[in-house]
């Protein structure tokens, strides 16, 4: 019955676009994987699997339809399959995004499932690791992850209402662009959770050819119901600007600068606790620009309290168990995420905006595990970058300390390095073909006086290598190294520390991947790589183990 | 001009607010202080590893100033865990042989780990071997009675479900060996005749139990878990139990095995909450159970095993196992 539903949809939907300029795109792809588990975690574990195949073939049907400029329909219809099933058993149908958006007159709106994005102190999807120069054989799973949780830069999807406008020339600005946007982030169960909006938008004002002025607000605030079990409410406001203070011959001097506040009031009916919180952030820097290369010394200061969820929330939730290999010791434990499931498992992506700082590992990034907005941070960042067609280099150094000690009259320091280059062979020597390389590290120390010290290093590299106009060769590896001890605070719901997540690490990670992309036409292609990862625990006994996977992917696009 | 403006605001502005100052940190204590001294060292004492008769083992220190710290107990074939987190400093803190959750301790060799966060220096190591008990500490678990000892808590009551043919014998201590989770178990036992031409379900004997349960702290399903082995003779358990609204839930489950196993009966969306709280308003209290044991398919004798048995909220244990 709900099949032919979706018939009689698609039917409707032809005839509707039978009257308005139409678009039909699609998505198609099928993965199959082959797993294999082994090492010392599975030791005397005679229960939890330790192979096996997996996958799914999956299309997404996408409808455009125009009419005019005023209206313009977006939908796409998903039907997934996973493999093993037959006769459509377990194949689901569901609609993956509706939108509907337009233009009128000088409004343009978008309707349902809408993507919003501001600035990283209000509203900000941030990136889960550092992985600028990530070898192209992990960025095409990460891409496949990416999509299923609808991750397209740094935007977060949420559903609601967006709306922008233009401001013509006047004699105060040149130009200016407003944006808005209403979305609704928590589901009321129509008892005691109410619903949980979030409005806001940004100022995008050129004063002159010199000055950019932005400003930015986001507001939460919960619809009251008659038993609540919560009263949240959070303003978010940030003021933005870039003056141009030198520009002479090929060389650009400029300042920037974001500085903001937020004010959180919570009510907490169970126990009738209200928690108030204000704090601001200030980032101020000065950039340098000559020819292709680029320079910013920055400052920021993110205060203790500062409390902006759209942009503290965390891509990945580490608190997730991969769906390959999930139980350990004969089914009573969970396999923790690693650093190969952070780019090929779909489920562990959060989809929901958190109001309370959450759970993260340290050794992959502990100076700012929550964007630029993580709280309880300053000092001095400085960025270097030379981009070119051929090679593009780029450098960071952090060195940032808490504000305020968590759990301790001491205060943690933080000093991150991370670099790396992309090389373009193939233009280098003038030939068609592609030949690109890539290798990226970084560096992150986290020290305090009463006993902290938390180390970790990690590489990673790869290679492009087209084989023929078709064919192209990938390969690519991730390391990490991770010792020391660090303390991660576990939070309530007000966000006060209540306990913490004590890291004793020694261990190591390592990825490696190697396999072949073949374009089979222009809106086709075909992936095949094997995946080896190994976690070598030296801290905990048994909890080593290899990863190994067969992976093939085949795509098509219209 | 405009540039001197510009930085002459920047400078307000990163200078010019104030924060709310935490005295002396934010949070739980995380760390000892760099005045940290240990007055009377970490020890652990164990007064005995047998569990099942109330054995246990003490873990104590004394600190100048109050200080977190970590207890950490692994069973080594088990995979049981119990971690303790505490910030005092006076640690007295015992433990009884009881786990975090599933899976919970066996008879086996244990690691225990006994640290002060942040100083690594102060940490005491021991390997103990133990006699497990049916102990789980967790707050979406209770547990209603272990048969490893003899006899029972004052939480039971026992009576003949009513066949006047029959009489089932119930022994703690004489019937049998040893159960796989350590300590003695309760037998139910008889040979009720089977009638002819009978084969409809024969009601032979229940317990009542009504206790002191705190809350569940959620309202997901609550399971009732039993260890338990059948020994081979079918039969079925039926639970019956009062709600606070007056209602009675009946819920049962039918045992065949020849192995022990965890199984459990979801009793639905209820709360559990000390039984006859008047001041609790809530119609889905949990108040008590009955217990019956049912012959099935006219087999006789039947033999229902048991070794505990507990309440769990959101997962049940057979489940978990």
């Amino acid at each position: 019955m709900k099949k032919l539903k979706y018939i009689a949809l698609i039917l409707l939907v032809s005839k509707v676009a039978a009257q308005v300029e139409t678009n039909v795109n699609g998505l198609g792809r099928a993965i199959l994987t082959n797993n294999k588990l082994s090492g010392q975690l599975l030791e005397g574990d005679t229960l939890s699997p330790k192979k096996g195949l997996s996958g799914y073939n999956l299309f997404d049907l996408g409808f455009e339809m125009k009419k005019g400029r005023e209206f313009e329909a977006n939908m796409i219809l998903r039907v997934r399959q996973p493999w093993g099933e037959f006769w459509g058993e377990e194949t689901k149908f569901e609609f993956r995004q509706l939108r509907i958006a337009g233009d009128l007159k000088q409004l343009s709106y978008e309707l349902g499932d809408i993507d919003v994005v501001l600035s990283p102190y209000t509203l900000y999807n941030n990136e889960e690791i550092f992985r600028e120069y990530e070898a192209d054989i992990f960025s095409d799973r990460r891409d496949i992850v990416n999509y299923e949780n609808f991750v397209k830069n740094n935007v977060w999807r949420l559903q609601g209402a967006k709306a922008g406008f233009g401001i013509y020339p006047t004699k105060v600005i040149e130009e200016a662009v407003v944006n808005v946007f209403g979305v609704r982030t928590t589901i009321s169960d129509d008892i005691n959770i109410p619903d949980r909006v979030m409005v806001g938008g940004q100022l995008d004002m050129k004063v002159n050819s010199k000055l950019g002025v932005k400003g930015y607000m986001v507001n939460w605030l919960d619809v009251a119901l008659d038993d609540f079990a919560t009263n949240y409410k959070n303003t978010v406001a940030t003021l933005g600007a870039e003056y141009e203070i030198i520009e002479k011959d090929s060389m650009k001097v400029s300042l920037e600068f974001e500085s903001g506040m937020s004010a959180v009031n919570y009510y907490r009916n169970s126990d009738d606790t209200t928690f108030e919180a204000n704090d601001f952030f200030v980032d101020a820097g000065v950039k340098v620009e000559r020819k292709n290369i680029e320079a910013r010394l920055g400052y920021k200061n993110v205060g203790l309290q500062f409390m902006s969820p759209g942009a503290q929330t965390r891509r990945i939730d580490v608190t997730q168990t991969p769906a390959l290999f999930s139980a350990v010791n004969n089914g009573t434990g969970s396999r923790s995420l690693s650093m190969f499931d952070r780019f090929t498992q779909e489920g562990v992506y959060n989809r929901a905006l958190s109001p309370v700082l959450q759970a993260y590992v340290p050794y992959y990034n502990n100076v700012n595990p929550y964007g630029k907005a993580t709280p309880n941070r300053a000092g001095l960042e400085l960025d270097l970058a030379k981009k070119g067609e051929v090679l593009t280099v780029s450098g960071q150094v952090q060195k940032l300390s808490e504000l305020v000690g968590e759990g301790s009259v001491s205060l943690r320091k933080f000093l991150a390095v991370r670099g790396g280059a992309r090389f373009d062979l193939g233009k280098y020597l003038d030939v068609k073909r592609v030949m690109g390389l890539s290798l990226g590290t970084k560096l992150q120390n986290t020290t305090r006086d009463d006993g902290i010290d938390m180390s970790s290093l990690s590489i990673e590299g790869g290679f492009t290598v087209g084989l023929t106009s078709k064919m192209e060769l990938l390969g690519g590896v991730k390391y990490l190294n991770a010792s020391g001890n660090e303390l991660v605070a576990n939070r309530d719901d007000l966000n006060y520390i209540t306990g913490y997540d004590a890291y004793d690490v020694d261990l190591g990670e390592f990825v490696s991947a190697i396999g072949v992309r073949l374009q089979l036409n222009s809106s086709t292609n075909f992936i095949v790589n094997y995946n080896a990862y190994t976690l070598t625990d030296n801290a905990q006994d048994g909890n080593s183990y290899r990863l190994g996977q067969l992976f093939m992917n085949f795509n098509l696009m219209f | 001009m405009k540039a001197v403006l510009y930085i002459s605001f920047l400078t307000v502005v990163l200078f010019g607010c104030k924060r709310t100052e935490f005295d002396p940190y934010f949070g739980e204590q995380s760390c000892p202080s760099e005045d940290f001294e240990i007055v009377d060292d970490l020890t652990i004492d164990i007064v005995g590893t047998d569990f099942n008769n109330g054995d246990s083992v003490v873990f104590s220190a004394v600190f100048n100033e109050q200080a977190p710290l970590e207890i950490e107990i692994k069973g080594l074939e088990s995979n049981a865990t119990r971690i303790v987190q505490l910030t005092s400093d006076t640690i007295a803190w015992t433990w009884y042989g009881e786990s975090d959750g599933y899976p919970m301790f066996v008879d086996e060799e244990v690691a225990v780990t006994f640290s002060i966060r942040c100083r690594e220096e102060f940490t005491l190591s021991q390997s103990i071997d133990i006699i497990g008990s049916d102990y789980i500490s967790h707050p979406l678990v209770h547990f209603i009675e272990g048969f490893d000892g003899n006899g029972i808590g004052d939480d039971w009551g026992a009576y003949p479900a009513g066949d006047a043919l029959y009489t089932m014998n119930v022994c703690n201590d004489t019937c049998g060996s040893v159960s796989p989770h350590g300590g003695n178990y309760r037998r139910y036992y008889g040979e009720r005749p089977v009638l002819d031409g009978e084969e409809k379900n024969v009601y032979l004997y229940s317990e009542v139990w009504q206790g002191e349960v705190e809350k569940f702290s959620n309202d997901e399903n609550v399971y009732l878990n039993f260890y338990a082995n059948t020994r081979g003779t079918p039969l079925k358990l039926v639970v019956n139990f009062n709600l606070k609204s007056g209602e009675v839930g009946k819920k049962s489950l039918a045992l065949n095995s020849t192995e022990w196993e965890s199984v459990s009966i979801a009793l639905n969306d209820l709360s559990v909450e000390p039984g006859f709280v008047a001041s609790i308003d809530d119609p889905n209290l949990l108040q008590y159970m009955v217990f019956t044991i049912v012959q099935q398919e006219a087999v006789s004798p039947t033999i229902l095993d048991v070794d505990f048995v507990y309440l769990s909220s959101g997962f049940s244990l057979a489940d978990a196992e």
